[in-house]
């Protein structure tokens, strides 16, 4: 959609070294990693902000072909790392716009009002991308589990062992279906493991990304200005 | 994930690999990554796995690279192993599926320039699509280059110490936030240049590698 915004508009032509540049930036900044906490930061928020929601999930699906050529983010999970990337930014955006406004009454600070928005915008947008994330780890289960009693069948057909594990395939599908209903528990260390590590890395992405908007405002404030004030003024 | 040395062993060295056609290569790469994505057999992963390690070599890819690169995927993918209870055999294949996929990708990136393989891509993906992947290429090296000094700068005077979090905090943010103005400036000025060049929202690729290009002068 957005491709074909750009195609029809030229005005949006201008827009593409943008997109590009916003691409490239999010692609270094992960580069940089807080070495004691081996946690890379992401930046999707504040490129969200600077593209708006229409031209962020192109930066998004950039950035993931080009880590997926690096063998950095997995050419086979391509699709949902976008659609995670493409959420962050977009979401990260749309909390940033709504929590600046709600909080428009009571914080008069213009700088401190954008700090808190990209604050709690980001903690709440990662939060909610890593619970997706857990998601999809959760709806891919059942075919793991499924895949694991397979082999597990297998390895006992092939030592010649009858047991009560080796049931005939009617039996052994419908316990498996059993099992499904079951699965949190397969994955229930690995989603425990990534909600205690996970909201370090939340809190210092979200400091890091209030401290440069703080930054951007002070030097070049023109870059947050959202189009209706553009047009007031 | 050191782009420029990728980038100059795709473009300066010289192997089979880099000499087989861009096509042969996709069309490896899709076989191979179909049959990863269709197997759980370890054997079947392993021997694809080999294939990639064994044309690399004849290749004469830098082999630690290509591991190093294959094996950014199986940081995340031991968390995944390790704490699920799916069996050690269906561990292993997943670790397996994670690396040879990532190994088949290093070697056609370490062995392919990047605006050839963009062009392949172009006759499958959006125009905009490829577009966006030449200039975010091109630019990845422009902001690299500047973060790298930033951050040498930022080193050299003290401020990226990890015993005060506080200063970190505030020169990471200063460097990040200096990126993002650079970012629109280099913007600014690739759109001017690609206006002067004559853009009119469609960039043009060679099909020829640069090796190629002076072996025809």
């Amino acid at each position: 959609m957005a491709s074909r915004l750009i195609e029809s508009r030229p005005e949006y032509r201008r827009k593409i070294p943008l997109v590009a540049v916003v691409a490239a930036f999010v692609l270094v900044a992960m580069s940089i990693e807080i070495a004691p906490l081996a946690y890379h930061i992401n930046l999707s928020i504040i490129a969200g902000i600077l593209l708006g929601p229409l031209l962020a999930p192109l930066a998004a699906f950039i950035v993931e072909i080009v880590l997926s050529l690096l063998g950095h983010g997995g050419i086979t999970v391509l699709g949902i790392n976008f659609i995670l990337l493409s959420l962050e930014m977009v979401g990260g955006w749309a909390l940033y716009r709504g929590i600046s406004m709600i909080t428009r009454s009571f914080i008069t600070s213009d700088r401190t009002r954008l700090k808190t928005s990209v604050f709690l915008g980001t903690l709440i947008v990662l939060c909610c991308s890593t619970l997706l994330m857990l998601g999809v780890v959760y709806t891919a289960a059942p075919g793991l589990s499924a895949i694991s009693s397979e082999h597990a069948a297998e390895a006992h057909a092939d030592e010649g062992v009858v047991s009560e594990h080796t049931e005939p395939a009617d039996e052994h599908s419908a316990d498996d279906e059993d099992h499904a209903h079951e699965l949190p528990s397969d994955i229930r260390v690995f989603a425990s493991t990534v909600l205690v590590l996970a909201p370090l890395g939340w809190l210092i992405e979200a400091i890091l990304g209030a401290a440069i908007i703080g930054y951007i405002e002070r030097v070049k404030p023109e870059l947050l200005v959202t189009q209706k004030r553009k047009k007031r003024s | 994930m050191n782009v420029t040395t990728i980038d100059r062993i795709a473009t300066q060295h010289d192997g089979i690999l880099h000499r087989l056609p861009v096509w042969t290569k996709l069309l490896l790469l899709c076989i191979s990554i179909a049959s990863v994505v269709s197997t759980w057999s370890i054997g079947v992963l392993i021997a694809i796995g080999a294939f990639w390690m064994a044309l690399g070599l004849v290749g004469r890819l830098p082999i630690r690279l290509m591991l190093g690169l294959a094996s950014y995927p199986l940081i995340f993918t031991v968390l995944f192993a390790i704490t699920t209870e799916f069996g050690l055999s269906v561990a292993i294949a997943l670790l397996l599926k994670g690396f040879v996929s990532a190994l088949s990708l290093s070697c056609i990136i370490l062995s392919t320039p990047y605006p050839l393989l963009f062009a392949a891509l172009g006759k499958v993906l959006p125009r905009i699509i490829n577009d966006l992947l030449f200039m975010t290429y091109r630019m990845l090296f422009i902001i690299a280059e500047e973060l790298g000094s930033m951050m040498l700068g930022l080193r050299l005077r003290g401020q990226l110490s990890y015993k005060q979090p506080l200063k970190l905090v505030s020169s990471l943010s200063t460097a990040l936030g200096t990126l993002v103005l650079f970012s629109f400036d280099v913007a600014s000025r690739q759109y001017d240049i690609l206006t002067i060049r004559g853009y009119s929202g469609r960039i043009h690729y060679t099909t020829t590698s640069p090796k190629q290009e002076k072996s025809d002068e």
